[in-house]
């Protein structure tokens, strides 16, 4: 397949951003390639109710 | 690949935290990576040894990548070869997360969050709903 981009006049003036967060990306020019993995994990077993003890201890 | 020039005036970064990136100018590649293990506890307790990120799958398992199908080619046709922004004001850039001004040929990033919580009842105490008896 072929795949053409034409890539015409840019011109921002004011860009606000409150947060780039958990492996994600904001760029200002160009990239061939982007590969961007976030890996979320909250099970039901997360929530542990008793007496505090340390978690996978070391 | 001849790549456009980024002009940039003025930027304003407040907070660059946690295997972030702030880039001014070109570069080949970015691979940041973080593992984050994000325990909330009712009391303001901590324990300096743990958190052993190989006892959990989370952190250790290959993440799974896209399968290339097709073959592409790709032309590019830069007709003004620049990219221009007045100013640019972030607050945050957090957890392998990248901010860049410039060109650059690949970007990898990984972020793992495994997140706890945890509430406090003495040993014995049993919780106020089991002890209604409802379900």
């Amino acid at each position: 397949m072929n795949f053409t981009v034409i890539n015409k006049d840019i011109n921002v003036v004011f860009c606000r951003v409150t947060a780039v967060a958990t492996s994600s990306v904001f760029l200002i020019g160009d990239v061939n390639n982007v590969g961007a993995s976030a890996v979320f994990d909250t099970p039901p077993e997360s929530l542990i109710i008793g007496p505090f003890v340390p978690l996978a201890p070391q | 690949m001849y790549n456009r020039n980024s002009i940039v005036d003025a930027a304003y970064v407040n907070i660059l935290g946690f295997s972030s990136i702030f880039n001014i100018g070109d570069s080949r590649e970015i691979l940041p990576k973080a593992n984050v293990f994000a325990v909330q506890r009712e009391a303001e307790v901590f324990y300096d040894n743990e958190g052993d990120f190989s006892k959990y799958d989370l952190f250790q398992l290959p993440i799974p990548r896209p399968i290339k199908s097709e073959n592409v080619v790709t032309s590019y046709i830069h007709e003004k070869p620049f990219i221009r922004t007045k100013f640019v004001k972030i607050i945050a850039v957090s957890t392998s997360a990248v901010f860049h001004i410039g060109s650059t040929d690949l970007i990898d990033m990984e972020a793992r969050v495994k997140h706890t919580r945890q509430l406090f009842r003495p040993s014995g105490a049993l919780d106020p709903e089991e002890q209604s008896g409802e379900d």
